[in-house]
């Protein structure tokens, strides 16, 4: 597992070398440098011209589309590392599928992350019930996971308790886990094959660290 | 941010990231804490799924600066189009920019044809229109970025709560091209 802090533009034969179990090894190495603050020297002019003719992606992440958490900055990669689909409150749709599909049967990615995270402003709309234009239709998505979060006796099942809203972040990761092996038959076989792996995490918007689940 | 200033920040964050004078600004734990409580970004990208296009990367923005939409083909589907109308309705975003790119993987399969299983297929029917919008034997820029532009249409169409923004004037929708082998973005 030497070198693999070392800012390396991946090509068909390094993301050949990697397995999944060495692709969440990067994510995790890679946090660690964004939440200590010593991100890897890149030259990006030097990656942009490395990858024109071809990606080789080793891990797909499927996150929520908040400011505050760009994937690649908070995962400290550069250019051609890591296909990203993104929609607020990071579930999936036929879309999101066809793009992890893309994503790992096409492209070669390893791994894929369903990445939620705290105080995320989707998951507290599903929370309130929130309704409005289209994102009533898409805040339904969340709510499997707000129905299946237990509270005590008086405690808040809405926005106002952040412990509720994080539980429910957590849970829809899980939840939208089961629905891509579910939903796509594509995926579901590259993971039983062992090809790929199929990993939860959450961001912490307030340390920076992602814990994967 | 007026919205000719965010577009010269994006425009100028661009010209940094081309020459490879990133300043990394805005990306520490002192910008984590001033966030934690909430964001406003000043715009939107609804960009491609694509690892080497990353929007945060080629505008060199920090945290809290900008939402980012990713999906193969930078489509717009009930759910990006909610996601777009969070960052307009709650967070005062100013400007969306549908980022299309070179190359496009998503676009070249679905000029190609083919079966590609229901999920992909359901993606690139998406991106018809503008195949036919082309016309026979286009070139793969030219329905990318007629792709881009359908799509801005699309938001303007589908959702309310962005056209009576747009119609109001207090939000633009700029459809882009990235250059895979240079990192320039142009704004259509």
């Amino acid at each position: 597992m030497e070198n693999l802090n070392v800012a390396t533009t991946q090509t068909a034969e390094t993301q050949a070398a990697l397995t999944a179990d060495m692709a969440i090894h990067l994510l995790k190495d890679g946090n660690a440098r964004f939440v200590s603050q010593q991100p890897i020297e890149r030259d990006l002019s030097a990656q942009v011209e490395q990858t024109a003719t071809g990606q080789y992606p080793f891990a797909a992440v499927l996150s929520c589309i908040d400011s505050r958490i760009p994937t690649e900055v908070i995962f400290d990669q550069g250019i051609g590392d890591i296909f990203n689909a993104r929609i607020a409150g990071n579930f999936v749709n036929e879309d999101i599928l066809g793009s992890l599909e893309f994503a790992c049967k096409l492209a070669g990615s390893k791994v894929i992350v369903v990445m939620g995270h705290t105080s995320c402003g989707a998951v507290k709309g599903a929370c309130d019930h929130a309704k409005l234009g289209n994102l009533t239709q898409m805040l339904d998505k969340i709510m499997p996971a707000v129905d299946s979060v237990q509270t005590a006796e008086g405690e808040a099942r809405n926005s106002s308790n952040p412990r509720f809203v994080n539980e429910v972040a957590a849970r829809n990761v899980e939840l939208t886990i089961e629905k891509i092996k579910s939903e796509s038959p594509v995926l579901n076989e590259l993971f039983e094959a062992g090809t790929i792996n199929i990993v939860g995490a959450m961001y912490d918007v307030k340390s920076g660290k992602v814990s994967f689940i | 941010m007026t919205i000719s200033e965010i577009l010269d920040r994006l425009k100028t964050g661009n010209d940094r990231f081309v020459a490879d004078q990133k300043d990394g600004k805005l990306q520490d734990s002192a910008r984590r804490t001033e966030l934690v409580s909430g964001q406003a970004p000043y715009a939107i990208i609804l960009s491609c799924a694509d690892s080497r296009v990353v929007p945060e990367l080629a505008f060199d923005t920090g945290l809290g600066e900008i939402f980012v939409v990713r999906v193969a083909g930078n489509v717009a589907n009930s759910s990006s189009i909610a996601s777009i109308e969070y960052a307009v309705a709650h967070c005062g975003s100013s400007v969306i920019v549908v980022l299309g790119h070179q190359s496009c993987g998503a676009v070249t399969a679905a000029v190609a044809g083919g079966n590609n299983g229901y999920n992909i297929n359901h993606l690139l029917a998406h991106i018809a229109p503008a195949i036919d919008a082309c016309g026979e034997g286009a070139a793969i820029a030219d329905v990318v970025k007629k792709n881009a532009e359908l799509t801005a249409g699309d938001l303007m169409s589908r959702s309310s709560i962005i056209s009576d923004a747009v119609n109001k004037g207090s939000v633009k929708i700029v459809p882009a091209y990235y250059n895979l082998d240079s990192g320039k973005v142009d704004f259509l």
